[in-house]
């Protein structure tokens, strides 16, 4: 299909959530089922093995034909070409162009960044961070450049619950840095635990090993709120870091969170309704 | 000549093909109906109807074993055997009028169900929420691997391929910059959990993103829900590995990688139908009876912007009132997010009126041909 130039366009992708989570696992079985033709090969093996067969029945139904009514067998391939011909129609690549999208500018209006309304979260926004724009997964975006040429990124994403436990996180953090993931009973000794607006906060910093080739620091925020978790994570050279130091605990201290609000993550929609349902 | 012709076609005359095509059709509709229960209506039409054969696995094998003829051998069979016995007996009566009518009615139908079985786009959906403007349906059932060549100025070529083709181990060459795609894994459909909620640590999964991991599960088949495939996937350019991702169309954020001097983005999503012109949702309705929750009306009032047709314009669709415009049609079909997003079936069927003008053909032939009989059998009486 090709598309004309319109001059209107959204290409925004959302999260479908309303199959996740409360969800059944299962290994991968073989019952006594019938498929269509079009259905998926469980594996390559089987997917040659399939399309070998596949063509043999055909030929095997082209021959029986043939003897059935006394015709050539070139006259009952003929029969099947068009029918053949159409078989695939479902699994073209396509090639095509549209317009590029609009990408939606991020806030630039001053120091106090004012999320959008129903947004679950405010912050101040330190002198020197810019702004970037914002993703499905980040609610902030900033990014504030050294002057060495190095620059760090900042960001702020919310997962729902508790996103996997702090441990997870913070081990996931250090593996980024090529450190070894430590035990939880280790843990106290690298976090730092505060209070943010009566919930726990916990500040980490993490650095590369001193023989890394490309030395990198993190400096992150897990901040526990009921039934969500917000994480706040610079990543850039050691020494740019140093000097964010402050600029990012103040940052992660100005957040003011809207608890009333519960719009932050999509919790599994309702199902999509049918109007032939009511 | 004539001869020869007559004699390849005659075996497919036989009135006895017609009763077995008949027959067939008759065990399609049944085990059909019965299955689709199981397996959804959408499902069962491709199973059964839209199928060469009906196929039976042995449980524990990857074989497909077919057993019984599928819609599509039927009706070609059917429509073969009718036109062979006409174009074998055919002789010009006006006795015979109400046969040939009612039967020209009948291979118009079987045509235009096969002209609308290849030809025709697929039925999709257009979901918008208040004040959100598209210009691309998505459809229901099927998912698509886009690869977007970003680096145009004004424009993005979008390479899509269909989500079936994605099977493990399947290469993929693009018909752009000598890029392969390769499936080192692929889950039909999936979910995704928090890497903590696995069942046991070795649990197969793809990890998608920082906390989310995609695990297998069962094809869903029911009328609401939808498959969300996961795919592990790694992309060369001329042989050269670039890089290997995860992705979820449960997630559908794009990932994106450079080839050479181009820039791309990829996304495992619903597959997308653009159109030559955008829809903007301005306000969904779910009037109720008074007092009640009983709905009453669904409306959609919508703008359409066609820059290229010079139309912008407000339409109002509801319930057996949809917008028709440029040979697409938008019914209401659903809501969702407490009635702030609005769910459009958007359908092409250049072939619509065919069902309609066939039945007619066949009404028309059967009042013919049974009128003469009772006409000639009155005569008779009369006579008598």
């Amino acid at each position: 299909m090709t598309a004309e130039a319109p001059g209107i366009l959204e290409k925004q992708n959302r999260l479908q959530m309303s199959q996740v989570f409360s969800v059944s696992l299962h290994q991968p079985s073989h019952g006594l089922v019938f498929q269509g033709f079009y259905s998926e090969a469980a594996s390559s093996i089987g997917a040659a093995l399939n399309a070998v067969l596949r063509s043999l029945h055909l030929a095997g139904l082209g021959c029986g034909l043939a003897r059935i009514s006394q015709l050539r067998l070139g006259y009952a391939v003929l029969l099947w070409i068009p029918i053949f011909l159409t078989s695939c129609n479902n699994d073209k690549i396509e090639v095509y162009r549209i317009p590029k999208e609009n990408l939606n500018v991020a806030m630039e209006r001053g120091n106090l960044a004012p999320p959008a309304p129903g947004h679950p979260a405010q912050w101040l926004k330190p002198d020197g961070w810019s702004e970037q724009p914002v993703s499905e997964m980040r609610l902030g975006s900033f990014k504030v450049d050294g002057s060495d040429g190095t620059s760090a990124d900042i960001s702020v994403v919310v997962f729902p619950g508790e996103a996997g436990g702090l441990v997870s996180n913070i081990n996931r953090w250090r593996g980024q840095l090529e450190l070894p993931p430590l035990e939880e009973k280790q843990l106290p000794e690298t976090i730092q635990q505060t209070e943010i607006q009566g919930a726990p906060a916990f500040f980490v910093d993490l650095q590369t090993p001193e023989n890394s080739s490309k030395p990198s620091r993190i400096l992150g925020a897990v901040l526990q709120r009921p039934g969500r978790t917000w994480f706040v994570k610079m990543t850039g050279s050691p020494t740019l870091l140093e000097s964010q130091r402050q600029k990012f605990f103040d940052f992660v201290n100005s957040f003011r969170f809207n608890d009333s609000d519960q719009s932050g993550v999509p919790p599994s929609p309702p199902r999509q309704k049918s109007t032939n349902d009511e | 000549m004539t001869s020869k012709i007559v004699q390849l076609l005659k075996p497919f005359t036989s009135p006895k093909l017609t009763i077995f095509c008949l027959g067939c059709a008759m065990v399609l509709v049944f085990l059909g109906t019965i299955d689709q229960v199981n397996i959804g209506v959408y499902e069962a039409e491709n199973r059964y109807f839209r199928s060469f054969f009906l196929f039976f696995t042995p449980p524990h094998m990857d074989l497909r074993i077919p057993w019984f003829p599928g819609g599509y051998i039927v009706g070609s069979l059917l429509l073969v055997n009718l036109l062979a016995a006409h174009a074998a007996r055919f002789r010009l009566s006006l006795k015979k009028i109400g046969i040939v009518l009612l039967h020209s009615g009948l291979i118009l139908l079987l045509v235009g169900q096969l002209f609308a079985d290849l030809f025709v786009d697929l039925e999709s959906q257009l979901r918008l929420d208040q004040g959100e403007t598209k210009n691309y349906s998505e459809s229901f059932y099927f998912d698509e691997l886009a690869v977007i060549d970003t680096s145009g100025a004004d424009s993005d070529q979008v390479i899509s391929i269909p989500a079936s083709r994605l099977s493990k181990g399947s290469r993929i060459d693009l018909p752009v910059d000598g890029l392969r795609i390769v499936s080192n894994d692929y889950y039909p459909n999936s979910a995704l959990i928090s890497p903590s909620q696995l069942p046991q640590p070795g649990y197969p999964h793809l990890p998608v993103g920082p906390m989310a991991v995609a695990v297998q599960l069962e094809k869903t088949y029911k009328q609401n829900e939808r498959n969300l495939p996961a795919a592990d996937l790694s992309v060369f350019k001329n042989d050269k590995l670039i890089g290997s991702w995860r992705l979820a169309a449960g997630f559908p954020r794009p990932i994106s990688f450079q080839a050479g001097v181009k820039k791309y983005e990829a996304v495992l999503r619903p597959k997308r139908f653009y159109k030559p012109f955008a829809i903007t949702l301005i306000q969904f309705r779910h009037d109720r009876y008074a007092g009640t929750d009983i709905a009453k009306n669904f409306s959609s009032r919508i703008r359409l912007l066609d820059p290229s047709r010079h139309e912008d314009r407000e339409s109002l669709i509801f319930m057996n009132n949809p917008l028709r415009y440029r040979g697409f049609t938008f019914y209401q079909a659903g809501f969702d997010n407490n009635d702030q997003t609005t769910v459009l079936q958007v359908a092409k069927n250049p072939s619509w009126l065919v069902p309609y003008i066939s039945c007619a053909l066949i009404v028309i032939g059967m009042l013919l041909q049974f009128g003469m009989h009772l006409l000639s059998f009155v005569k008779r009486r009369v006579i008598a």
